[in-house]
């Protein structure tokens, strides 16, 4: 695993690129799937995430040259297509291996953690998790991202 | 659709059991149950298409991420990322329900990525049975119907994987509503071999063309893919069957010195010979003179052996003066050694017939038909068809050929075959007997059957030298010989030899 330097050094490159948490797991998603067709709330349900955090950081996303993002009006799913190539592919390829295991995973998102973004308290639109299980609750529907 | 507008899968084998490949625009099933190759079946269709055949394809995944698919068919050398990258291939990752929307749709997304790559086939891993994404407010049948339809509006060849959770005996009774609406079905298997397993496929139905039915077994070969080999029971076409017969005019000699003589001069080319007798009486020893003598005139000559591995089959020649591995060396002996455990007959016929095609033969020696028989048990129909092919396939490649048999009578025999019933099908058979005459155990050799020519059934005695090998002694009746040949007895394979009155 690289050291935090490094880590710091592909955060410092991040600059705007990525604030929250759920935009890391949502590329680590893409990364698995780069091509995906999927609604919102099934998105959602795989990052386990709620619905209105997705849909912030798919703004993200996008809006940082990461993603694309592509809507048949009739059909409530989108195709979403991971960039690839282009100037921040090294960039990107680096994040994600770091990312690509826990431990570097934990790394980065502490190291998001504490880095002062606008926009809202990191881990803010985490699901709450069952002390039991560990896994995700529900979102609601009032959290839908539409 | 035009007349033979096939997609060809390209996979090694499936192609001509589909009679030339799937007919373009249907729409495949693929079932089986966990573990059977269904998925890999699916890449290769498609990985095929895009390298092989300037077909760009879609593949669809509900299950398992694209990473991992990925990472599972690199093993084969399917660099599916790279093909990604030159706009051959899409892969996207979606769930059933949204894809049963999707193909609702006229200006899919889904298909709108297939467009952009001029897609002509589609992968969608996987189905359960009865299990597409539904509201409950129709029927599963319709639904398929509907996916069915946008596929084909498209005109994409499609395949998609079918989940089926149980083995044959439930499934068989219970056809899923999807096989009657699909186009082509193959069911892939995983079929018990005693203590190991064998992977099958057969096409249980196909619109529009004719294929080869029942169950043929493959293999998943790292760094190739599926390889298919067609079931050793499918009954040849027509021209090939007349084409197997073999050649009442020409002789080809058997090595053996005496021998050609009760041969009436040698085997008839094409002609298929069965040589019977006890293990140890000398039935390898005249495969080695018959496939050295072929080297000897720059005949090539196949050694398929299932009993001894090369290195003994080669000391065994060096042992009777046959330097085996110099004619291998040349080129005129192929030795080809398939140890008979957890054999797969299929596969290993399609080996034979790859040899026969590719090295061919003139001579052939088959050491043993018992151990096929040990392997594929003789009662069973097995045997008897994989005989049948073997000896047509050597007939139409115009090899003669000698197929060893162990009966396992010490002193003469009862039956030539015993279970095995295959006799009928020889041209020719000779017997390899001991024979015992006061406290020697003495070998002799019968020609019984001859297909074309007449033969006198005389019984004379042989022998095999060191350094030096088989040879079959003069019929000398001359009373004064010690020791008495055998001309100065009766019943000798009737286990009952008595000395002739002298003078008879």
């Amino acid at each position: 695993m690289r050291n935090s330097t490094d880590i710091k050094h592909l955060l410092d490159q991040a600059k705007s690129r990525l604030g929250q948490p759920c935009d890391l797991d949502l590329l680590r998603f893409f990364r698995r799937h780069p091509r995906a067709l999927l609604t919102s709330e099934q998105l959602a349900a795989f990052v386990a995430y709620d619905v209105q955090q997705v849909g912030r950081s798919l703004d993200t996303l996008i809006g940082a040259g990461l993603l694309t993002q592509s809507q048949n009006p009739k059909s409530g799913a989108r195709m979403y297509v991971l960039t690839s190539g282009g100037p921040l592919a090294d960039w990107l390829n680096s994040l994600l291996e770091v990312a690509a295991t826990p431990a570097g995973r934990r790394a980065l998102l502490q190291a998001l953690a504490r880095r002062p973004w606008p926009g809202g308290a990191p881990e803010a639109g985490r699901k709450r998790r069952d002390s039991r299980t560990g896994r995700s609750g529900r979102a609601s529907e009032e959290d839908a991202y539409g | 659709m035009a007349e033979r507008d096939f997609t060809k899968t390209g996979i090694k084998g499936l192609d001509a059991i589909l009679g030339g490949g799937i007919p373009r625009g249907n729409l495949t099933l693929v079932e089986g149950a966990v573990g059977t190759g269904k998925s890999t079946l699916g890449a290769e269709f498609v990985f095929r298409g895009a390298t092989e055949f300037h077909e760009p394809g879609l593949i669809v995944l509900f299950e398992v991420s694209p990473d991992k698919f990925i990472r599972d068919v690199a093993r084969f050398g399917w660099d599916l990322p790279e093909l990604e990258r030159q706009g051959r291939l899409k892969m996207v990752f979606t769930t059933r329900s949204v894809f049963q929307q999707e193909l609702q749709q006229a200006d899919s997304l889904l298909l709108d990525e297939a467009g952009k790559i001029g897609a002509r086939r589609i992968f969608i891993d996987s189905f359960g049975q009865l299990a597409l994404g539904n509201d409950g407010s129709r029927d599963p049948r319709d639904d398929f119907h509907i996916l069915a339809e946008g596929l084909h509006r498209e005109n994409l060849t499609a395949m998609l994987v079918l989940e089926v959770v149980a083995q044959d005996g439930v499934r068989l009774a219970a056809p899923a509503p999807e096989e009657f609406i699909a186009d082509t079905v193959m069911r892939l298997r995983l079929e018990p071999l005693e203590r190991a397993v064998q992977r099958s496929i057969e096409i249980v139905k196909s619109r529009g063309h004719e294929y080869q039915m029942g169950r043929h077994s493959f293999r998943i070969v790292d760094g190739q893919g599926l390889e298919v080999y067609r079931r050793v029971q499918a009954p040849r076409d027509t021209t090939r069957e007349l084409a197997a017969s073999f050649d009442p005019t020409t002789r080809i000699s058997s090595g053996i010195p005496g021998l050609d003589e009760m041969l009436s001069g040698g085997y008839f080319v094409g002609s298929t010979t069965l040589v019977v007798g006890i293990s140890g009486v000398g039935k390898s020893v005249m495969s080695l003179h018959y496939a050295a003598e072929g080297a000897r005139l720059g005949e090539r000559g196949l050694m398929l052996t299932l009993d001894e591995p090369p290195a003994q089959v080669l000391r065994n020649a060096a042992s009777i003066g046959i330097d085996l591995q110099a004619a291998i060396d040349r080129g005129t002996v192929q030795l080809y050694y398939d140890p008979p455990q957890e054999m797969e007959i299929d596969r290993h016929f399609h080996r034979i017939e790859q040899i026969v095609r590719e090295f061919k033969p003139t001579r052939a020696v088959i050491d043993s038909l018992s151990t096929y028989g040990s392997s594929l048990g003789p009662a069973g129909r097995t045997f008897r068809d994989f005989f049948h092919a073997l000896v047509a396939l050597m007939k139409e490649h115009q090899v003669t050929a000698i197929y060893n048999h162990e009966n396992p009578e010490m002193f003469g025999m009862s039956s030539m075959m015993g279970d095995y019933g295959v006799s009928s099908l020889v041209d020719n058979i000779i017997l390899l007997n001991w024979v015992e005459l006061g406290d020697v155990s003495r070998l002799a050799v019968t020609v019984t059957k001859m297909r074309g020519g007449p033969i006198s059934r005389v019984t004379r005695e042989c022998e095999v030298v060191d350094g030096v090998g088989m040879r079959v002694l003069a019929r000398t009746i001359s009373p004064n010989v010690q020791p008495t040949p055998f001309a100065g007895y009766h019943g000798l394979l009737a286990r009952s030899p008595e000395r002739r009155p002298s003078g008879t």
